[in-house]
């Protein structure tokens, strides 16, 4: 009971000798006295002031004490005060009374006894200081129940108490049997509403989960992570659909103590996540639709036609070649033959998208070969390992159709564009650039790109496509294996701009070019525990092998110095395929370096040699006519790179 | 914050590169590690051997059952204090090894913070 509780009592006397001598009586330390001379007083006082007790003299001038009474009763704010009656009126005529009992009242009968009537007061006051407090309790408790509904039945989320058997709680909000789909949650096991709304499986881990929950020697932060609800699709099946509704789910729990500390019960909230996730898939592929729409829109605008023309038809020409190598692999069985051409021909098609600025496309080699790196590491495979291959191709079929209506309609602009020979050569150089500047801006490295020398008219068409590839692969090594970074550069007293040189030759019988960086050179040694595990020469004969020999297996499959396989290179195909192209074309290649000085390699090729397209593999190109005799308006539209 | 008695430890990962990750990341604890192990087989003799206090244990190993293991540890002392090394997503896994008795879980991929708020939880706990 609060001590500081002031207590006011309303004496109402018409006579003022009357009122004093009770409050004589009555006096005591927190009580206040009001006092009123009639009965109109008494209830203007009671509008006002906040009474426990009031003392009413019966017999009064104008109102008496019964009419003021009713009155008092009358009204709901003062309603409840206990009232105690004055009066001389003798004991026999107390049923006068008797419409008053309902309250809380009683009657003191002149001449006053003043221990009774300090008795009486005290009895009715502590009733009073009661009531008070209850009525207190009660308004607390009706604002926190009508909040606690209140946020029931509004929040987003489903919210409810789940006991210590699993069942959830009858006071939850309202919106959970919505998400639910289920009226009359209450008393409900959660188990049993999951029940064929998700696998077998995972109803056996919600158990497991929940167990763990009310278990107090565990931790919640041990198992916070491992509730298996926490996004959860869910099968409804109601009575008015025949087909189920698909529903995602978030439950999430919190432990709830009682006053001992022991687990009592959870609080879960539920919240629909289904549109938000839908959406956010939706997002993510308009978005990347859009990216790509962007990205190409910018490429096809700033790379010239010819250009493009040329990667699309290269291409198409190395997808056709992958699906045709995949088609085949169920006669052939030797998977990991195929695997390995399909990976090179994709990495030419990543090499020449890397080469425009084509990042999506790209992108899209690179996790193609991605997919190829991870099934070569199986143990056994099998014709159903190239399932998600055949996949992608599809993809990438329908983003190159895509691309070449892009293309065609700028190509229509540019119908009678012809390149002229200076033109040609800027062209040339420029898409080098391009890859240059790409490259070692993705590997945060300095370069420049020395070309002066270089003449791309001396390069007869015939060879132009398989030069230029020569080339990305000669640049995509030197930036990712040859320059160093600018801080080790500037370390070694070198220029933080690793150079790359390029330079063309002709005399009467070969033309060719030199290509050199200026980077760390070949690394003999490392070279040499590489080629141990090429398989081209024995254990034995490794020992034997003097630097000239090492520095060949950089031209073998699978040698690559660089520990992680980038978009650029490291997966030591590369090498090989650049010696591969340059036996084709019936040439040579030679290679020269100095250790943390330069690397240079040096490609001669025959003028008019009887080149067997290395192509021929396209049907686009199977023209009974010589390869090399073909002119320009041929060489465009056999859409070469 | 990890102050007191110094704590041994056993890291058990078939992946080299997340033993050697996982060392970095309590270099500055008052924990030493006594011993690692990249197989199931390997972890028991090297836990017999060094005793530790505390073990991190992937129990998504090849050809050996984690969970296995797991139960081996805590038969030959119970009070080891394991954290269960799992992806993240195979709960089912994980609840089942904190049944059996581990005392903690990391999902795949986990953060550096995760990692030492886990072990650091377990060096203060006694």
């Amino acid at each position: 009971m609060d001590d500081n509780m002031i207590q006011n009592i309303l004496l109402v006397d018409d006579r003022p000798e009357n009122l004093f001598s009770l409050e004589a009586i009555l006096e005591e330390s927190g009580r206040e006295f009001i006092k009123a001379n009639s009965g109109e007083e008494a209830l203007k006082i009671l509008l006002k002031q906040d009474v426990g007790l009031i003392l009413l003299d019966v017999q009064m001038p104008g109102m008496d004490g019964f009419e003021t009474a009713a009155f008092i009763r009358g009204s709901q704010k003062t309603k409840h005060i206990p009232i105690i009656f004055v009066t001389a009126i003798s004991k026999e005529q107390k049923h006068i009374f008797k419409g008053y009992e309902a309250g809380a009242v009683d009657y003191l009968f002149k001449p006053l006894d003043p221990d009774i009537l300090k008795s009486k007061v005290r009895v009715f006051l502590e009733l009073d200081q009661k009531r008070r407090i209850v009525e207190q309790k009660n308004e607390e408790l009706k604002v926190a129940k009508e909040n606690t509904d209140n946020i029931l039945e509004n929040v987003t989320n489903g919210l409810f108490l789940l006991d210590k058997n699993y069942k959830i709680k009858p006071q939850y909000s309202l919106v959970l049997e919505e998400i639910f789909m289920q009226k009359d949650l209450g008393n409900k096991s959660l188990v049993k509403y999951l029940d064929k709304k998700i696998p077998g499986k995972l109803k056996t881990t919600v158990e497991e989960y929940l167990e763990l929950m009310f278990r107090d020697d565990i931790a919640e932060k041990t198992i916070e992570k491992l509730n298996p609800l926490s996004e959860i699709e869910l099968s409804i099946q109601t009575n008015t659909k025949k087909s189920p509704t698909l529903k995602i789910l978030s439950l999430t729990f919190k432990r709830i103590f009682n006053n001992e500390g022991i687990i009592n019960e959870l609080i879960v909230t539920v919240t629909d996540i289904t549109d938000k996730l839908l959406l956010a898939k939706k997002l993510e592929k308009s978005e990347t639709h859009s990216k790509k729409q962007m990205e190409w829109m910018f490429n096809v605008l700033h790379v010239e036609p010819v250009l493009l023309r040329e990667f699309m038809g290269g291409v198409q020409k190395e997808l056709r070649y992958i699906d045709n190598v995949l088609k085949q692999s169920e006669k052939e069985g030797d998977y990991a033959k195929i695997l390995e051409k399909v990976f090179r021909s994709m990495h030419l098609v990543k090499g020449n998208a890397s080469l425009l600025d084509l990042k999506f496309f790209a992108n899209n080699a690179h996790e193609f070969e991605e997919k190829i790196s991870k099934i070569q590491t199986q143990p056994n495979i099998d014709g159903s390992d190239f399932v998600p291959l055949v996949l992608q191709l599809d993809d990438m079929k329908n983003i190159l159709n895509e691309l070449k209506d892009l293309i065609e309609r700028i190509s229509n602009i540019h119908e009678h564009f012809r390149p002229k020979r200076s033109y040609e050569n800027k062209l040339f150089i420029q898409s080098l650039q391009n890859l240059i500047n790409n490259v070692a801006g993705d590997l945060k490295k300095e370069t420049k790109f020395i070309h002066i020398k270089f003449d791309v008219g001396i390069i007869p068409y015939q060879y132009r496509l398989s030069i230029k590839e020569i080339l990305i692969q000669l640049i995509r090594n030197a930036v990712y294996h040859g320059i160093e970074s600018p801080d080790i550069r500037l370390s070694l007293n070198k220029s933080s701009f690793g150079s790359i040189e390029i330079s063309s030759f002709a005399d009467n019988n070969t033309i060719g070019f030199k290509f050199r960086d200026d980077g760390r050179g070949l690394r003999i040694e490392k070279l040499r525990q590489k080629a141990k595990t090429c398989g081209k020469w024995k254990e034995t004969e490794m020992d034997k092998l003097d630097d000239k020999q090492v520095v060949e297996a950089i031209f073998f499959p699978g040698i690559s110095t660089s520990d992680k396989a980038g978009l650029v290179a490291g997966r030591g195909v590369g090498l090989d395929l650049v010696k591969e192209k340059i036996a084709n074309l019936g040439g040579k290649i030679e290679v020269n370096s100095k250790e943390n000085e330069y690397c240079e390699f040096i490609v001669t090729l025959l003028k008019k040699s009887q080149v067997v397209p290395e192509d021929s593999r396209m049907d686009i190109l199977s023209s009974k006519k010589p390869y090399y005799d073909r002119s320009i308006e041929n060489i465009e539209n056999r859409k070469i790179i | 914050m990890c102050m007191q008695e110094k704590k041994k430890i056993m890291i058990v990962d078939d992946s080299v590169i997340m033993i050697r990750l996982i060392k970095k990341y309590i270099e500055g604890f008052n924990i030493e590690v006594v011993g690692t192990a990249e197989d199931g087989k390997m972890a028991l003799e090297v836990f017999k051997k060094t005793d530790p206090d505390i073990v991190t244990l992937d129990i998504t190993m090849p050809k050996i059952d984690g969970l296995l293991v797991l139960e081996k540890m805590l038969e030959i002392k119970d009070s080891t204090k394991i954290i269960v090394i799992t992806a993240l997503t195979d709960k089912t896994t994980g609840l089942k090894a904190i049944k059996l008795g581990a005392k903690g879980f990391l999902g795949k991929p986990f953060t550096e913070e995760e990692i030492k708020w886990s072990i650091c939880q377990l060096i203060n706990k006694n």
